[in-house]
């Protein structure tokens, strides 16, 4: 059984702004961004986990943004260049030059860093989403955290 | 404090009005396509069906005749074959793999996930042992696949980032330096360290469980704990420039010096065969130590993924 229309623009409402970011992080180019928002939707609406528990969609919506994120990268006719030109609509200047320092990180220590800071999830929920050892992610995150500390500092943003 | 820069500009990335309209537009409009499609895949699903009944019939034919239980046994890595002349190669800045940090005390801690999986016949217990490290088992609730284990103490002083063990119902973030209780107790993750393992071939590595192999720089002599210390720094660099690389070399192959993994099979009728795998560690191109996976990118992406770094080479000994 399929989900609902109703259940899922509930779920595109509330999870849309998530989704566009982590395919922001992962492929550093708004319009693919876009793209990837489309063909969630559609695994949302047909293969969406909707019996499950609220928790467990959004656990499932971030598996799938990042697995269609990783697809499209191999995509033999992704033709367009990975660019941070067209990353205008962020509310202040600042915000862009820091994830322009962000993007620096290897595409999984941008992952890590944005489930653990933003999303607030614990290690061990971060390995089950990407799929990867409790004992990987720990350290991945603790090498990503001092990466990124020495980024935004060696970028002039002072470490208060 | 860099979370905090990063969560703002993180806040300040919405998803543009037209692409949730789109999502919403396709949401509404899919009851209507969803009909067709079905009938689409009905049919197909039928041929499908069919071809499998007989590629499965065949195939059970062909396997009864000629496969009969015998002794025999592969380390493999990501389903290939390691040979002599296959031997596994893992960035040690890449995704996966091979991971170090820094300990509260100084310590530099590595992580390598056991590369190898034991696949073959007539296979009852695999057994792996390493000489330097541990092995550290995590696994959820008690779903502990080590069958026999020898507890190993030696590597207790592992610093968190690198061996994360939720049993300890908690996981403190000492850079924010708030006691910031991060542990969800519904996971129910444990992990211990052992010297030696045997785990069933059935069951090698249930889900949601991971082995790997864990050391820090405390067992090396004065040295070179000092040479460590000094190029510490070297090993969190970004940018893989020829002098940083040989830098780092140096410091992983302090920390992997003797490292070996003894993996010993025993099979169903009682014999045993066992295999080592050494740990060496390499500086080059992606292109030279991963030959074949670089060649199966697709061309246009090859000059952005051929980056130098160094590489841990895991070969039959």
């Amino acid at each position: 059984m399929k989900i609902g229309t109703e259940k899922a623009e509930q779920l595109i409402r509330e999870y849309s702004d998530m989704i566009y970011r982590i395919a922001v992080h992962n492929l550093k180019n708004t319009a693919d961004a876009e793209d990837i928002m489309q063909e969630v939707c559609i695994e949302l609406l047909t293969k969406c986990p909707h019996e499950k528990d609220s928790s467990y969609i959004k656990f499932w919506l971030i598996r799938v943004t990042i697995n269609k994120c990783n697809s499209f990268r191999r995509l033999v006719w992704q033709s367009r260049r990975e660019s941070l030109d067209d990353y205008l609509h962020l509310e202040a200047p600042q915000h862009r030059s820091v994830m322009e320092e962000i993007w620096q990180l290897p595409k999984t220590d941008r992952n890590i860093i944005y489930l653990y800071y933003y999303e607030s999830y614990t290690i061990a929920e971060i390995a089950r989403i990407l799929n990867k050892k409790t004992n990987t992610v720990s350290s991945t995150l603790r090498r990503a955290r001092i990466k990124l500390k020495n980024i935004l500092v060696e970028g002039g943003y002072n470490n208060e | 404090m860099s979370k905090n820069i990063y969560t703002d500009a993180v806040d300040s990335i919405k998803a543009p009005d037209r692409a949730v309209n789109k999502m919403l537009d396709t949401a509404r409009r899919f009851d209507k396509k969803e009909k067709i499609i079905n009938m689409k895949k009905f049919k197909f699903k039928g041929v499908i069906a069919a071809s499998l009944t007989a590629v499965l019939a065949i195939g059970g034919v062909i396997g009864y005749n000629t496969l009969s239980p015998k002794n025999s046994f592969v380390m493999t890595v990501n389903a290939a074959e390691i040979t002599k002349d296959n031997s596994a190669k893992i960035s040690t800045s890449g995704e996966n793999g091979f991971s170090y940090g820094e300990g509260d005390n100084d310590e530099i801690s590595y992580c390598l996930d056991l590369p190898v999986l034991c696949k073959g016949q007539n296979i009852d217990t695999v057994s792996y042992s390493v000489d330097s490290g541990a092995l550290s088992v995590s696994y959820y609730k008690n779903n502990n696949p080590v069958i026999y284990g020898k507890k190993n103490n030696k590597v207790n002083n592992t610093p968190e980032s690198i061996s994360y063990t939720a049993k300890d119902k908690k996981y403190i973030d000492n850079e924010n330096k708030k006691a910031e209780i991060k542990y969800d107790p519904s996971q129910n993750y444990n992990c211990k360290h052992y010297s030696s393992i045997t785990l069933d071939y059935d069951n090698q590595l249930p889900e949601g469980s991971s082995i790997s192999i864990v050391g820090n720089s405390t067992r090396l002599n004065e040295a070179e704990q000092k040479y460590l210390k000094e190029h510490k720094n070297q090993l969190f660099n970004l940018n893989g420039k020829d002098e940083f690389l040989k830098a780092q070399k140096l410091c992983i192959d302090k920390l992997l010096k003797n490292e070996v993994i003894h993996c010993t099979i025993k099979f169903k009728d009682g014999t045993k065969q066992s295999q080592d795998i050494k740990l060496d560690t390499t500086i080059g191109k992606f292109s030279e130590i991963c030959k074949s996976d670089f060649e199966s990118i697709p061309e246009k992406y090859r000059n952005a993924k051929d980056y130098k770094d160094v590489f841990v080479i895991c070969s039959i000994a």
